[in-house]
């Protein structure tokens, strides 16, 4: 699995503020509670897959990104609703309508992800009023994922060296994560040693020596923003109102 | 309340090395165990976990709420299968560290284990109400299911977040002696 794979494309979709992004994300996230028509859950599952087309995204890298969810979501589901409701069409349809329920919510994800950068991603947050002390945690997050991940790694590796076996079972889960401790413990040293070293750099260049923070980069809300966020408030209205 | 830039450092390092290893361990857990709700296991027992542990390193309030609301908006980038993806993961997370943060900041033993229990109770509770309210298939029969066996989730949750919240501490105990975890604390 991959985290945050933003992909650069000269699209309309990666122009766009990622507030009217948010607004989007938002809206189509709270659209799948309002309704179970199977003709309206496609309608926003089909409105999501033209935005994730408009941002010219790689096909492949998105049918990598959801390929899991597109096999494995439709089958589950379908037997799901087949053991509950008995083998009819209503419980296929009453499946696919719950796939797509949960597409929509998956692909919203995916393409915001992709089509969003992280620094853009903050920029919204701190236009937002969102603390600049939780836009600074969530950069240094996203920042040290990659580092974690491979800290973790290499301690798995060096524990397997040393012969120790990293085993899981369901029947014994504290067991299970018992095993998990020796990788642990060595990951957590590492990593407190680092935050450290990093509080300490980011001191000596004088963070919040000043209350006002200013960016290189100013967000506008430009018309296109406006059209896409109105676009997406009227589908919100039909849905609403049909 | 203004927190030490070590104490964000830490809080977001936390989020991130749940996240982490949330994203690592999945994929292994799932493979070897051949059940794919592995990876909700993995977060049911590494978050109380890692949560509390940050809570007691940083000793600052509200550690254990910043560092899981941290946790859900990286969630939020990462549909993890089986997960409850988009936006609506911030509400289980963020909503249950708020809870459950007055009992976590006694940082004692027991308040730890407590807090663990409680916090992956709650948890679990947001996301029979987020399937119900998606009208899941038989969301509707939640309400028909024997009481012992609602008790028997909640009781298998309330014990793995005890055990997170244990080894949580225990794990703590184990670093509280070195020397930059104590100026952690100090400042």
């Amino acid at each position: 699995m991959k985290f945050y794979e933003y992909v650069h494309r000269d699209s309309f979709i990666h122009r766009l503020d990622p507030r009217a992004k948010m607004f989007w994300l938002v809206i189509f996230s709270a659209l799948v509670f309002m309704t179970s028509s199977p003709a309206i859950v496609t309608g926003i599952l089909a409105f999501t897959l033209l935005i994730g087309i408009a941002a010219k995204l790689p096909k492949e890298q998105l049918w990598h990104s959801t390929k899991i969810f597109i096999i494995f979501l439709p089958v589950a589901y379908v037997l799901l609703y087949i053991f509950l409701l008995g083998p009819n069409i209503g419980a296929i349809v009453g499946g696919l309508v719950f796939t797509a329920k949960f597409l929509v919510l998956i692909f919203a994800a995916v393409i915001f992800t992709m089509t969003t950068s992280s620094r853009d991603m903050l920029l919204a947050l701190t236009k937002m009023k969102v603390p600049y002390a939780f836009a600074f945690m969530l950069t240094i997050a996203i920042r040290f994922i990659p580092v974690i991940t491979k800290e973790i790694n290499s301690v798995i590796d060096a524990q397997r060296a040393r012969a120790y076996e990293i085993s899981f079972s369901l029947k014994h889960p504290v067991r299970s994560v018992e095993k998990f401790v020796p990788i642990l413990i060595p990951v957590l040293m590492l990593l407190l040693k680092r935050s450290h070293e990093l509080s300490l750099s980011i001191d000596s260049r004088a963070f919040r020596a000043k209350k006002k923070v200013t960016y290189s980069r100013r967000l506008r809300f430009k018309a296109g923003d406006w059209l896409f966020s109105i676009l997406v408030f009227v589908i919100l209205l039909a849905v609403i109102f049909i | 309340m203004k927190y030490t830039t070590i104490s964000l450092v830490i809080f977001a390092l936390f989020g991130a090395l749940i996240f982490s290893i949330e994203l690592t361990a999945c994929p292994i857990l799932t493979a070897l165990s051949g059940v794919p709700a592995s990876c909700g296991f993995v977060g049911f027992a590494v978050e109380p976990l890692l949560a509390i542990l940050a809570a007691l390193i940083t000793r600052k309030p509200f550690a254990f709420a910043i560092t899981l609301f941290i946790l859900s908006v990286l969630q939020l980038t990462n549909p993890i299968i089986l997960g409850i993806p988009n936006i609506l993961v911030l509400l289980p997370l963020t909503i249950s560290g708020l809870i459950v943060e007055p009992l976590v900041r006694k940082y004692t033993l027991k308040s730890a284990i407590l807090a663990g229990g409680i916090y992956l109770t709650i948890s679990a509770i947001f996301v029979s109400l987020i399937i119900t309210m998606m009208w899941f298939p038989g969301a509707e029969l939640i309400a028909k299911v024997p009481t012992e066996l609602v008790v028997a989730v909640f009781a298998v949750s309330f014990i793995m977040g005890a055990v997170g919240g244990l080894i949580g501490y225990k794990i703590y105990k184990k670093v509280e002696s070195k020397p930059f975890v104590k100026m952690m604390q100090s400042k």
